[in-house]
């Protein structure tokens, strides 16, 4: 119908039958667009002819056919962007606390489903008795000899008894076996009192000599632990 | 591909503006900083607090000698010669007679932030960039057993000479000085710690030996390369710089002269209450059971270690407390003893 319409207005066709309004709107602005472009015989002919400009304007009149995109193509731009995102998310992901985690030969066996007790050994410095399959169960292997745990896991604390008090080593003889029964009562967690210890840092001096620093201790806090103020 | 070109713009836009963030923080904070000199060897770093030439160093730093060179990031080079030091939290002050310094910009103890934070710290090594984690920690220093908040600080280092490194956020702000960094249980012997020197230096709490075979052992923490270390809270270290630049120059941290621990029904009962102490000539005896502060209830010894931090010297501090079965009430005004030991 729009060929019609152009072939009425522009070459003296004969008009169309039954026109719609858009489609008389559309003829009426095509009529007032050839008187327009009659009017453009003023232009010099070396610039442009009308005779140019309507075969231009006439060739607009029948767009080609656009190409066939597949509709998978649309998406293409999502691959890299979740390579990006991907890189993006790795960059900047928390820097959490990794523990490595060594322990010793000696310590607690190894249950016998393969699931390391709480105090089993994760890794076994020498000839140590834990089955090596267990211990890759349960670790991931490292070149430098030092297992580290397969998910992220909070820094364990040591309980802080009052035997770790330099003021109850006054008063008390710090003997061998005194310390002793402390070490051993801190590794009976059966004795810990029931209530939530809170949680602290023990900085002891003096300082190492590696970083210059002293030594820092995550450590809970027992009831009966000292503090001077 | 444009929205892909756009993220990856958008990507080392954020990490460009956070390397430049950090290294204009830096170059605000590098006026500041001497680094200490000794023998022709670095030793640490110092900062200055104050345009009369007082600077500021960890116990760490300074050579036994007491005599240093501080030598600036311009190339100027300063003799420093340490004045008074603060036996709690180990800083040092240093004094340089000849400080001719054009311009000089002391630092600024700033607050601590509240989330977070990318920081700089200066050692004696150069700057190393680490994250300050917010929320103070409890610490107790050993061996006067007193209490201090500490912060936690993540160093993007192995272990290196960080001790006594100074502490810059983004705004060039100094929020802590490194004074502890993290060690690993005691080790039975034939176990191999990661760092045993730490290991062995930590081992107050009970000396290495057949005794700590049943504890679980832990030596090195984080993953390679990275060094928790804990930084005294700002306001511990403005409480010392404060002390620093007053004519006295000695650093005045509160106390009423008691030890105390917890008690089964809550309270801090006292364990020792040193003659001629606050403490002593308010009347109080060993055995009391502190069950309130200033109108707060005393659960735990660390509730009263908190309260009793959070005084100035010369303020008082109410008490109510608990003597057999009776209850009192006293009045102490907080003194300023620089050391429990």
């Amino acid at each position: 119908v729009s060929d019609r319409l152009f072939e009425s207005a522009f070459d003296g066709a004969p008009e169309p039958e039954r026109l719609s309004a858009p489609e008389a709107a559309e003829l009426k602005a095509l009529r007032a667009l050839k008187a327009d472009l009659a009017a453009l015989r003023e232009v010099p002919e070396c610039q442009l002819t009308t005779e140019h400009l309507r075969r231009a304007i006439l060739d607009q009149g029948v767009r080609p056919a656009a190409p066939r995109v597949p509709a998978w193509s649309r998406w293409l731009w999502a691959a890299p962007v979740a390579a990006v995102a991907a890189v993006a998310l790795v960059l900047n992901r928390p820097r959490d606390v990794v523990p490595t985690v060594r322990e010793l030969a000696s310590a607690a066996p190894v249950e016998s489903a393969g699931v390391p007790k709480t105090s089993a050994p994760l890794i076994v410095d020498g000839s140590g008795p834990a089955e090596p399959a267990t211990v890759a169960s349960a670790t991931q292997p490292s070149t430098d000899g030092v297992a580290r745990p397969e998910r992220p896991r909070r820094r364990t604390t040591r309980r802080l008894a009052v035997q770790d008090g330099p003021l109850l080593a006054m008063r008390e003889d710090a003997s061998a076996a005194t310390r002793t029964m402390g070490a051993a009562s801190e590794a009976a967690p059966e004795e810990e009192p029931a209530i939530e210890q809170p949680e602290a840092v023990v900085v002891t001096e003096p300082a190492d000599p590696a970083t210059g620093t002293a030594a820092a201790q995550e450590v809970t806090i027992s009831a009966d632990v000292v503090f001077g103020g | 591909m444009w929205s892909s070109a756009v993220s990856l713009v958008f990507l080392a836009a954020g990490f460009q503006q956070q390397a430049a963030q950090t290294e204009s923080a830096w170059t605000r904070v590098n006026r500041s900083v001497v680094r200490l000199e000794s023998a022709g060897q670095a030793v640490g770093v110092a900062v200055l607090i104050d345009s009369r030439g007082l600077f500021l160093a960890h116990r760490s730093s300074i050579p036994p000698q007491e005599l240093v060179v501080g030598r600036s990031s311009a190339g100027q080079v300063t003799v420093l010669m340490a004045e008074a030091v603060d036996e709690v939290t180990g800083l040092v002050l240093l004094h340089a007679p000849a400080f001719v310094w054009p311009d000089p910009v002391p630092v600024r103890v700033g607050t601590p932030p509240a989330n977070p934070t990318r920081i700089v710290a200066a050692t004696s090594v150069g700057p190393v960039m680490g994250e300050f984690l917010p929320g103070d920690k409890v610490g107790q220093l050993r061996p006067s057993l007193r209490y201090v908040p500490l912060n936690e600080v993540r160093l993007e280092t192995m272990v290196a000479p960080v001790g006594g490194a100074f502490l810059f956020d983004q705004r060039g702000t100094m929020i802590g000085v490194l004074g502890a960094t993290l060690a690993g249980e005691p080790v039975q012997p034939g176990g191999q710690a990661l760092r045993s020197a730490k290991a062995e230096s930590a081992g107050s709490g009970g000396a290495p030996g057949a005794a700590d075979s049943a504890l679980a052992t832990q030596g090195n923490y984080g993953p390679q390369g990275m060094t928790v270390a804990f930084t005294f809270s700002t306001s511990v270290i403005g409480r010392v710089v404060e002390g620093f630049r007053s004519p006295s120059r000695q650093v005045k941290h509160p106390s009423i002269g008691v030890f105390f621990k917890s008690t089964a029904t809550g309270g801090a009962q006292l364990e020792a209450v040193l003659p001629g102490t606050p403490a002593d000539k308010a009347g109080l005896r060993v055995g009391d059971v502190v069950i309130e502060a200033d109108g707060r209830p005393i659960g735990s010894q660390i509730d009263f270690a908190v309260v009793l931090f959070g005084k100035n010297p010369g303020e008082t501090v109410s008490l109510r407390y608990r003597r057999g079965n009776e209850e009192r009430t006293a009045t102490v005004t907080v003194g300023a003893q620089p050391s429990l030991d």
